[in-house]
């Protein structure tokens, strides 16, 4: 017994070597740089501690908590759309039995792209004097929106990029989900006078939850994250109006010079992307929890 | 079983690879990597050092990363902060110089310029106005000019024959021009170089400067009425300016997406016909203009000097355009520092000066202006023209934190339809002068 304990130490020693290498000394390496003054500029590169000041310099920022109120904006549109996008279209897949197989390429083609470039593509996209959107407007007579003027059309600018990006994957994980319910359960609803709506609303979307909370949690945490597409398309603008906390700690770093600054928003981001996912692993299990007490979705 | 053997006879070819792989003796080439802009100068150089035997003279290998300037930055700043020395030369933007120097990430080029093995920097062909904003700090050399960018005023000669007008001789006109051939959306008076960042900096530079302002008096300019090391832009002079430049936008005499223009929407702007005149980038000059495989424009373009304030007493200030460079420096960590200086030494020589030329590079020489180039590409005589009075931006290391704070601002009262752009600027000013400049130069503030 002892002995197949040992081994099993042994054999796990690796990967928990690499978990510490990879994860754990960075946090820690990133929580000492947070808690210094550590500044690229003008020669300043002392590192002491500083009595969190970069933790209280980021908190009484309003451009923090700015970003940080564009980004729960985007990550908030980009969940609600892609999701409905994504359940809509594996539902109707579903319903009429289409096959998958032929779009499987197209599917995949967008989460295979790097973000850069669906950013540069997207970049493109909205360039009224060459981009393919302010062609096909002014070919119908309309003139082109300026979404670099305006926040709403500048953050719904990125929201529609994220979109293309995403909803594919959101609808394979959903086509998934639907796949692994009973179709007796359909019958019987069917048996019953259930039809279109009342099916979707009393068993799908009931039976799609632990799916759904899947979906939102895998899509919430890049949402969150999200700096590519941003840095390219807007830039954060126009002025501060779409810079997400990323941005923000990417501007804290490369023009302002602050590391510990940028550090400290990065690791109060890092709190609040585990926030958001602790709640919705609290509703997941709290749902499985029910399943195994009730026997009973 | 036989599967299994075919693993393992596949593991012992991996196994001969890798050994034969760390076992393989080092290259007797010192190789000498460079991160730099990937702006026509750059290329042009690089290729010629490529075509030349310099390689096979020297045994020196040269690998390049060009990038956009913001993930060249970064690029730059994690090589610094690491310490790794990925690269040995580095191109430094003219604003980010005394950054550079003061962080300790480059090291200065004196050692080398008396070192008289090495062949010489013929620094007194140099233009001097560029090399003492984006070479020399404090006196001494740190970095060559490799390239250079620099603004001119460009326009349609055919929109301006058709309205019977000439080159304007001041912004008023200019302002006048714009607002006359103005016919959206087909036709635009201007573009705008307004994308947030560095670029809306660049742009209004010229402006600032014009009307008698700045962005840090000390460093780019010498205001009497203010204080050193305060930020120039809040005066009088520099309000004016501003509001000047957010007239052509909230006025619609230019493209609705005016603020995103970089410099590749700049360019195409123009290059679709869409724009008539502009306070044009050093970029989209001569050959994305004149090549008509990628513009509409090709043959209708000329350009002038910059036009100029005017002031009380009738007369015009002297076109006072932005330029700079992105300057060579070596890495202070570099492992390979005096071959690093070869490389710098070719990529900014006066020996390759004509063919880099011809080739489109842009002029960092005194030599690089000779007939035949101006013959080739006729703007580098307005070129030259503005160099004399042209101005560079702050080189101190506050300056693009300073300037994010300006352009974020800026841009935001550009994109707000009815903002006020004093109240809005005026606010950046103090943030720039107590976050940024004030714990660097306490003593400006006392």
């Amino acid at each position: 017994m002892l002995i197949e304990k040992k081994q099993t130490l042994w054999l796990m020693s690796p990967t928990v070597l690499t978990l510490l290498l990879i994860t754990i000394f960075p946090l820690m390496y990133a929580l000492n740089v947070s808690l210094s003054d550590y500044s690229l500029a003008a020669g300043k590169q002392v590192h002491q501690f500083n009595d969190f000041q970069n933790f209280s310099k980021v908190l009484t920022d309003p451009e923090f908590w700015h970003s940080l109120w564009v980004t729960f904006k985007f990550a908030g549109l980009c969940l609600i759309f892609e999701l409905t996008i994504g359940l809509g279209l594996a539902v109707v897949f579903s319903e009429r039995g289409f096959r998958l197989e032929p779009l499987s390429m197209l599917m995949i083609l967008p989460m295979a792209i790097a973000p850069v470039i669906v950013g540069l593509v997207f970049r493109w996209f909205y360039s009224n004097d060459v981009g393919i959107i302010g062609f096909l407007l002014r070919s119908i007579g309309i003139s082109p929106p300026a979404w670099s003027s305006s926040g709403v059309a500048a953050l719904f600018s990125l929201v529609i990029a994220d979109i293309w990006e995403w909803t594919p994957y959101v609808f394979l994980i959903c086509m998934a989900g639907l796949k692994s319910i009973e179709p007796e359960i359909y019958e019987a609803a069917e048996i019953d006078g259930a039809r279109g709506w009342i099916k979707f609303k009393r068993i799908t979307l009931p039976l799609m939850k632990p799916t759904i909370i899947l979906v939102l949690l895998l899509r919430a945490i890049p949402a969150l994250k999200e700096f590519d597409k941003v840095f390219i398309i807007t830039d954060g603008g126009p002025g501060i109006a779409t810079e997400v906390t990323s941005s923000y700690i990417f501007k804290q770093f490369l023009w302002f010079n602050n590391l510990g600054t940028a550090t400290a928003a990065a690791l109060i981001l890092l709190a609040v992307i585990t926030v958001v996912c602790q709640i919705l692993f609290a509703y997941l299990r709290k749902h499985e929890e029910q399943i195994q007490g009730t026997g009973k979705w | 079983m036989r599967g299994r053997n075919q693993h393992l006879i596949l593991l012992a070819v991996l196994s001969v690879f890798t050994l034969v792989g760390i076992t393989q003796p080092a290259l007797a080439k010192t190789k000498i990597n460079i991160c730099a802009l990937q702006d026509i100068s750059t290329q042009v150089a690089l290729k010629i050092l490529k075509e030349s035997d310099f390689e096979e003279r020297t045994g020196i290998t040269v690998q390049s990363n060009l990038l956009e300037f913001a993930p060249m930055v970064q690029a730059h700043k994690m090589d610094f902060m690491s310490g790794a020395a990925n690269y040995d030369l580095v191109a430094v933007d003219q604003p980010s110089l005394g950054l550079y120097v003061t962080s300790g990430w480059v090291m200065p080029l004196a050692e080398f310029m008396t070192d008289k093995s090495l062949p010489s920097l013929d620094d007194a062909d140099l233009i001097q106005a560029l090399l003492s904003m984006a070479g020399v700090w404090e006196d001494k050399l740190y970095a060559v000019p490799m390239g250079s960018y620099g603004g001119l005023f460009a326009f349609r000669k055919d929109v301006f024959a058709k309205h019977g007008i000439t080159p304007p001789k001041t912004f008023a006109e200019f302002y006048e021009y714009a607002k006359k051939v103005n016919d959206p959306p087909k036709l635009y008076g201007t573009a705008l170089f307004a994308h947030k960042g560095e670029y809306l900096a660049a742009d209004m530079a010229p402006l600032l400067w014009s009307w008698g302002a700045g962005y840090i008096n000390g460093s780019d300019v010498d205001l009497p009425g203010v204080k050193k090391y305060h930020v120039a832009w809040d005066t009088p002079e520099g309000i004016a300016a501003l509001k000047y430049y957010a007239r052509f936008y909230k006025e619609g005499l230019t493209p609705v997406d005016t603020l995103n223009y970089d410099h590749v929407r700049f360019t195409e702007a123009f290059q679709v016909g869409k724009v008539a005149m502009a306070l044009m980038i050093g970029e989209a000059v001569g050959e994305p203009m004149e090549n008509p495989d990628k513009s509409k424009v090709a043959g209708k373009m000329d350009y002038t000097p910059f036009p100029g304030k005017k002031r009380a007493d009738g007369t015009v200030t002297p076109p006072m355009p932005m330029i700079g460079a992105h300057s060579l420096a070596i890495n202070k960590d570099s492992r390979n520092k005096k071959e690093a200086f070869m490389v710098l030494q070719f990529l900014t020589s006066k020996a390759i000066g004509k063919e880099y030329i011809l080739r489109g590079g842009k002029p960092f020489r005194q030599s690089h202006f000779f007939p035949e180039a101006f013959e080739k590409f006729p703007s580098l005589k307005a070129y030259a023209g503005n160099i004399p009075t042209g101005k560079c931006r702050p080189n101190i290391p506050e300056y693009p934190a300073v300037s994010e704070i300006f352009t974020t601002a800026f841009h935001r009262a550009l994109a707000q339809k009815d903002a006020d752009i004093e109240k809005i600027m005026k606010v950046a000013a103090q943030k720039a002068n107590n976050d940024i400049l004030k714990p660097s130069y306490p003593d400006a503030y006392k």
